[in-house]
C-alpha cells in the first residue's frame, strides 16, 4: 500500500530517490496545489525538472510538475456534490452518461454532449456523487470529456480557452493528464494547464448486450515472470466479449479483467508479454489480487467505435481505485521515464483505442502507444464484490466464473446459446427504465427477471433522453388464488343416497305409524300424538326434510349410517356427506386467432361466448383470451346446490357466473308451485327483451341501408351489437339471477343436465363474403393477395416508403424535405410537392 | 432539349414505369416555338407515325417524366404531345426515401390489427363454431349412483 507523507512535510525539502533507492535530488513538496486537497491528498512524490524521482517511502510512482506549477485548485474538492463535465452552458446537456466516484476519493461525472467540441467542467448540483458508476446507455458516441481551467481562466479569452480545452482534453488529441496538467506548456505563460475540478473521464457507449464481460478472478499461484515481474498465471487472457449483434465471441475485450496476483506497483509500460515490460514491478506477497486492464483487438463489426477509459484521480490502492480506473505513474523497465517530451510522470489516463493491441496510456506529451496497465487491488471479498458492481454498472452480462468453470466454458463455446444467460455463473447488471445502472445485479435464473434481459440492441432500451422518465411500473400479479374450502358447520344432517334409498324413504314416510307400532311395542293409543311429536318435534314428519337434491356426479360420501328424521330412525342406510364443495377444472385450450391475429379476430368482427355447464353462457372479449389459455374452474356448492364458474385467462379470473347444478326434488306441492311461478316470470322477461332487440336491429338496417352496412362493417356490426345489448342483458339477468328459493331447483339445473356437460367456447367469426352474389363464402389467399395489391392492407408504420418492400404503399403525412429528381438535377417545386403529397396519399407501387 | 418516348404498360401509381417499357424513340429533339410549361408541357416533334405508340416520355432538359395524355398533329407535319408530369417516376428515388406514416401496404400480405374499413365484411354472415374445453379433473355423470343429497333435521349435524 502506498505510504503518504505526513502533511508536516509540506513545503519542506524532501529527498527523492529513484527506483534503486538512489537519492537523486530534493525538492519542496508543493503544498498549495490542488493535490493537497481531498481527494488528491497524495504527498509522496516529488518532481524536479525533466526528471522523475521517487521518494523512498512511497510505494507508488507519482510526480508533480513543480517547476511549472499547475494552477492551484481554488477550492476544496467537495465530495458531497458531483462535478460534471458539461458543455458550454448555452448548449443543453444531452444526457448524463455516468458518474464514477467513490466517496471521499473523487472521480468524475461524464456528460454526453454528443459532439467533440469544447468542454467545461462545472459543479452539477444537486446530483450527489455516486459511489458506483452509473452508466447511461445510449447510442450516442462521444470521444470523451474533461475540462480545463482555461475555460474560466481570465488570462485568456473564452475562445482561446475553448481551444485549449479541445486540444488538451479530448482524448484523441490528449496531451493531458487527469490532474489537469497539460503536457504542452502554454506558449503564453509557460505553465502547464490544469483542470480546476480535476476530472477527466473518457467514455464511449455501446449497445446493450453488445458485449459480454467476463471477469475471471484468479488467485495468485506464487510464481512470477522474473523479467516482467508479473504473475505467471495471467498469461492467458480471461476476458471475453460476446457480441450479440454478430453472435461472435472475441477473445479479448477492451474493458476490464481482474486477476488475482501480487503486484504492488503499476506498470504502464509496454504490453504485457511483449517488449518493454515493467521491470520495476515488485511483487508483494501481502496482496493477492490485482486488476489488469487488458485490451485486445476489436472486431471491425463491433459497435465499439471510440476510445474509452475510466479514470480515478485518487488512490491506487484497493480502496479507491475503480476497476477501470486510470493509471498513476509510469516507469519503464529500467527505471527511467518512458517517452514523454515533457518528462512529466503523473496521472496517466488509460485509453482504449482502436488498434490491435494494448491499452494505450496517455500522459503528458506521450505519443500514442500501446500499454498494459496494472493496478493494485487486494483480493478481498469486498473488492471482488466491488468488481462485480463496477461491471454491473455497465448493465451488461458478466460472469465471475473462472475459466475452468463448466458454465463459463460452455458460454465460451456456445456463445450464442442464450440459455446460458441463466447460468449461475452469469450476472446481469440491473438497468432501470431510465437506462441507468447502480451497480446492482442479478444472477443465474434471476437474470430472467431483469429489465434488460431480452434487450438485443441499445435501441431496445426504453431510455430516451428526449422523453421524460417513464412512470414507475405497477407490480402485476397475474394469478388468481383459489382457496380450499373446509367443512361447514351446519345444524342439519346430510346424507348421500342412491335412487333406491330415496324411494324407500318416500315409502317410509307414509308408514311411520305402523313402523312405530312395529318397533315401539305396545301402542298407547291415548298418547299417540305425543309419541309422534316426540319423534319429529312437529306433527308432520316431512317438515324434518329440508331438501332433497340430485347432483350430476358421485357425491363424495363418508361412512354409512341410518337416516334419522328428527329422533326417528328410519333404519334406511345412507352415507354421510363428506365435503362441502367440489372443484371442477376445464382447461387446456389456448385460443388462437383465426385471421392471423388481425382486427378480424377481435370485436366487433369476432364474438366469443363461453358456455359453462349449469351456468349458461357469457360473452367474452376475444382480446382477453386470444393467445392465452382459457380455463374454467367450476365450484359446486353442496350446501345450496348452486355452482360458480370462474373463467380464467391463463391463471387470472376475468369473469364469473353462477348457476344451479342440483335438481331440487320438491317434497311438497307448495314449494313446486312457487318455483314454477318465478320461472315463468323470468322466461317472460327474456322474451320481451328479445323482441325489443329484434325491433331495434331492423330499424337500424332500414336506416343505414344494406349497402352502407356492407361497406362500413364497423358501423354495421356495431349497430347490430347495440341492438343486441338489451337482449344480452336480459339473458344475463336470467342466467345470473339467484334462485328465489335455494333449496328448490330451477330450470337451468334441469336444462343443464340435458345438454353439454363441458365448457364450450362458441365463436362467431366474420365471413368474407360480400353482399353480392357469386362470391366465395370466405376470403382465401388469392382474394387477400388481390386485395392487398389493389387496396393494400391497413397498417400504421412509421418509416420510409422504400422500406416496405414491393407492391402498393399508401402513406400519409410525408416528410418531403429534400425532394429532388432522380438525377438530383432539380428540386421539386411547390406544385410538385403538392402532387407528391397527393401521390403518396393515393399510393405508390414499389 | 430532347425527349425520349416510351411505351409503358405500368399503373400510374408505379414508381418505376420505364425499366421494362419499350423505347419508342430516344433523344428526339423538340421543335417547340412557344413556351413550355413544366407541369403540363406540350412537346412538338417532327411527325413520325411511330411516335403515336408512345404514352410516356422523359425530357432531359426538364429532368422530368411525363404522361402523354393526348396528341395533336398539326398542319406543319408536327406531332404535338400533350403531357402531364409524373412526379412518381421523376422523384422515385426521393419517394422511396421519404419518411411518412404508412397506412396501407401490400407487402404486409395479410390483415393487421388495424381495423380496415375497406375490407369487405358481411355483418350478417358469420361462421359459427366452437372449441370444447375438456374436463381435466373430475367428470360429471348424470347416471351416478350416489347422486342424491338429503338434508334433514335430526340426528347428529354433519358437514
Amino acid at each position: 500500500m502506498s505510504t503518504q507523507i505526513n502533511t508536516e512535510y509540506w513545503g519542506q525539502p524532501v529527498s527523492v530517490y529513484d527506483n534503486n533507492n538512489v537519492r537523486t535530488g530534493a525538492t519542496d513538496l508543493e503544498n498549495s496545489d490542488f493535490t493537497d486537497y481531498p481527494p488528491f491528498v497524495r504527498n509522496d512524490y516529488g518532481y524536479t525538472g525533466e526528471d522523475i524521482q521517487y521518494i523512498d517511502k512511497g510505494d507508488l510512482y507519482y510526480s508533480q510538475l513543480i517547476s511549472n506549477p499547475v494552477i492551484q485548485l481554488n477550492e476544496p474538492f467537495d465530495t458531497s456534490i458531483a462535478y460534471c463535465a458539461c458543455k458550454n452552458m448555452d448548449i443543453p446537456i444531452n444526457q448524463i452518461i455516468g458518474f464514477s466516484a467513490t466517496p471521499g476519493s473523487g472521480s468524475g461525472a461524464v456528460i454526453d454532449v454528443s459532439d467533440d467540441t469544447y468542454w467545461v467542467v462545472s459543479k452539477q448540483e444537486p446530483l450527489p456523487l455516486m459511489f458506483l458508476s452509473r452508466i447511461g446507455l445510449s447510442n450516442v458516441i462521444s470521444r470523451g470529456v474533461s475540462a480545463s481551467q482555461y475555460t474560466f481562466n481570465p488570462e485568456y479569452t473564452s475562445a482561446e480557452g475553448y481551444t485549449y480545452c479541445q486540444e488538451s482534453w479530448c482524448p484523441h488529441a490528449s496531451n493531458t493528464n487527469p490532474q489537469g496538467q497539460d503536457g504542452t506548456p502554454d506558449t503564453n505563460t509557460g505553465r502547464g494547464r490544469s483542470n480546476k475540478n480535476l476530472f477527466l473521464q473518457f467514455w464511449r457507449d455501446f449497445g446493450i448486450r453488445t458485449v459480454f464481460l467476463q471477469i475471471d478472478v484468479k488467485y495468485f499461484d506464487g510464481t512470477y515472470n522474473a523479467t516482467l515481474g508479473v504473475p505467471n498465471n495471467v498469461t492467458t487472457s480471461s476476458l471475453y466479449a460476446y457480441s450479440q449483434q454478430t453472435a461472435e465471441w472475441r477473445a479479448q475485450h477492451p474493458l476490464l479483467c481482474a486477476y488475482a496476483n501480487v503486484i504492488r506497483r503499476i506498470n504502464v509500460n509496454g504490453t504485457y508479454g511483449t517488449t518493454g515490460g515493467g521491470g520495476d514491478m515488485t511483487p508483494d506477497l501481502t496482496h493477492n489480487l490485482v486488476s489488469r486492464f487488458q485490451y485486445g483487438s476489436i472486431s471491425p463489426n463491433t459497435p465499439i467505435l471510440q476510445p474509452m477509459a475510466m479514470y480515478d484521480t485518487n488512490d491506487l490502492s484497493a480502496n479507491g481505485m475503480p476497476i477501470f480506473g486510470g493509471i498513476r505513474g509510469y516507469r519503464s523497465y529500467n527505471g527511467t521515464m518512458g517517452a514523454n517530451s515533457n518528462g512529466g510522470v503523473s496521472q496517466y489516463i488509460a485509453l482504449l483505442v482502436g488498434g490491435t493491441n494494448g491499452l494505450m496510456t496517455r500522459k503528458q506529451g506521450i505519443s500514442t502507444s500501446a500499454r498494459t496497465c496494472w493496478v493494485e487491488l487486494e483480493g478481498t471479498d469486498e473488492n471482488i464484490e466491488n468488481i462485480r458492481k463496477w461491471c454491473a454498472a455497465y448493465g451488461l452480462f458478466f460472469t465471475d466464473g473462472k475459466q475452468t468453470d463448466s458454465g463459463y466454458n460452455a458460454l465460451y463455446t456456445e456463445g450464442n446459446d442464450s440459455t446460458r444467460w441463466t447460468d449461475e455463473k452469469m450476472c446481469l447488471g440491473v438497468v432501470d427504465n431510465e437506462g441507468y445502472t447502480d451497480g446492482t445485479y442479478t444472477r443465474g435464473s434471476g437474470n430472467e427477471d431483469a429489465n434488460n434481459f431480452d434487450w438485443k440492441t441499445a435501441s431496445q432500451s426504453p431510455y430516451d433522453p428526449i422523453k421524460p422518465p417513464p412512470s414507475p411500473e405497477n407490480t402485476y400479479d397475474t394469478q388468481t388464488v383459489f382457496n380450499s374450502i373446509g367443512d361447514l358447520a351446519t345444524m342439519t344432517k346430510r346424507y348421500v343416497l342412491q335412487a333406491g334409498a330415496v324411494n324407500l324413504l318416500g315409502k317410509q314416510l307414509w308408514n311411520i305409524t305402523a313402523d312405530l307400532i312395529d318397533n315401539g311395542g305396545t301402542i298407547d293409543w291415548t298418547d299417540l300424538d305425543n309419541k309422534i311429536l316426540d319423534q319429529f318435534l312437529t306433527n308432520n314428519p316431512i317438515d324434518c326434510i329440508i331438501s332433497l337434491q340430485r347432483y350430476p356426479m358421485e357425491i363424495p360420501k363418508g361412512e354409512a349410517t341410518t337416516i334419522r328424521l328428527g329422533k326417528y330412525d328410519t333404519r334406511l342406510y345412507a352415507h354421510v356427506m363428506e365435503k362441502t364443495a367440489y372443484f371442477y377444472l376445464f382447461s387446456g385450450k389456448t385460443i388462437n386467432p383465426k385471421f392471423g391475429d388481425s382486427f378480424l379476430d377481435y370485436q366487433p368482427f369476432t364474438k366469443m361466448e363461453l358456455y359453462v355447464p349449469f351456468c349458461g353462457t357469457i360473452q367474452l372479449n376475444p382480446a382477453d383470451i386470444i393467445g392465452r389459455q382459457l380455463n374454467v374452474q367450476l365450484v359446486v356448492d353442496f350446501t345450496t346446490g348452486t355452482c360458480t364458474g370462474f373463467i380464467m385467462s391463463n391463471d387470472l379470473v376475468i369473469e364469473t357466473l353462477n348457476g344451479n347444478i342440483a335438481i331440487d326434488i320438491p317434497v311438497t306441492g307448495i314449494q313446486a308451485a312457487t318455483v314454477a311461478s318465478q320461472l315463468n316470470n323470468a322466461i317472460a322477461n327474456k322474451s320481451n327483451k328479445t323482441l325489443e332487440a329484434q325491433s331495434a336491429s331492423l330499424g337500424n338496417v332500414s336506416l343505414g341501408g344494406l349497402f352502407r352496412l356492407a361497406t362500413d362493417p364497423v358501423r354495421a356490426v356495431k349497430a347490430a351489437e347495440i341492438a343486441e345489448n338489451e337482449e344480452t342483458r336480459a339473458e344475463y339477468d336470467l342466467t345470473h339471477q339467484n334462485a328465489p328459493i335455494h333449496v328448490i331447483g330451477a330450470a337451468s339445473a334441469v336444462g343443464g343436465w340435458a345438454i353439454d356437460l363441458q365448457c364450450r367456447l362458441i365463436i362467431y367469426y366474420p365471413s368474407g363474403d360480400v353482399i353480392r352474389t357469386g362470391q366465395p363464402p370466405e376470403w382465401n389467399d388469392l382474394q387477400l393477395a388481390r386485395y392487398g395489391h389493389t387496396t393494400g392492407f391497413a397498417c400504421c408504420i412509421e418509416g420510409s416508403i422504400g422500406s416496405m418492400g414491393t407492391g402498393l404503399v399508401v402513406g400519409t403525412s410525408p416528410d418531403l424535405n429534400g425532394m429532388v429528381t432522380n438525377s438530383q438535377s432539380y428540386p421539386a417545386t411547390a406544385a410538385e410537392l403538392d402532387m407528391l403529397r397527393a401521390a403518396i396519399s393515393e399510393g405508390v407501387i414499389l | 432539349m430532347t425527349v425520349t418516348l416510351y411505351k409503358s404498360a405500368k399503373d400510374n401509381r408505379a414508381l418505376d414505369k420505364i425499366s421494362d417499357a419499350a423505347v419508342v424513340a430516344a433523344a428526339v429533339p423538340i421543335q417547340n416555338t412557344d413556351k413550355i410549361n413544366k407541369l403540363r408541357p406540350v412537346f412538338e416533334l417532327a411527325m413520325n407515325a411511330a411516335y403515336m405508340q408512345a404514352n410516356y416520355l422523359y425530357c432531359d432538359a426538364l429532368d422530368r417524366y411525363y404522361y402523354i395524355t393526348d396528341f395533336d398533329i398539326n398542319t406543319a407535319q408536327r406531332i404535338e404531345l400533350n403531357c402531364i408530369i409524373d412526379v412518381r417516376q421523376s422523384f422515385s428515388a426521393a419517394i422511396r426515401a421519404t419518411e411518412c406514416t404508412i397506412i396501407r401496404a401490400e407487402a404486409i400480405a395479410q390483415p393487421t390489427k388495424i381495423i380496415d374499413s375497406k375490407l369487405p365484411v358481411n355483418p350478417t354472415s358469420k361462421i359459427v363454431t366452437s372449441i370444447v374445453l375438456p374436463e381435466t379433473s373430475k367428470s360429471f355423470d348424470t347416471n351416478a349412483e350416489y347422486s342424491y343429497l338429503l338434508t334433514v333435521v335430526g340426528g347428529e349435524p354433519s358437514a
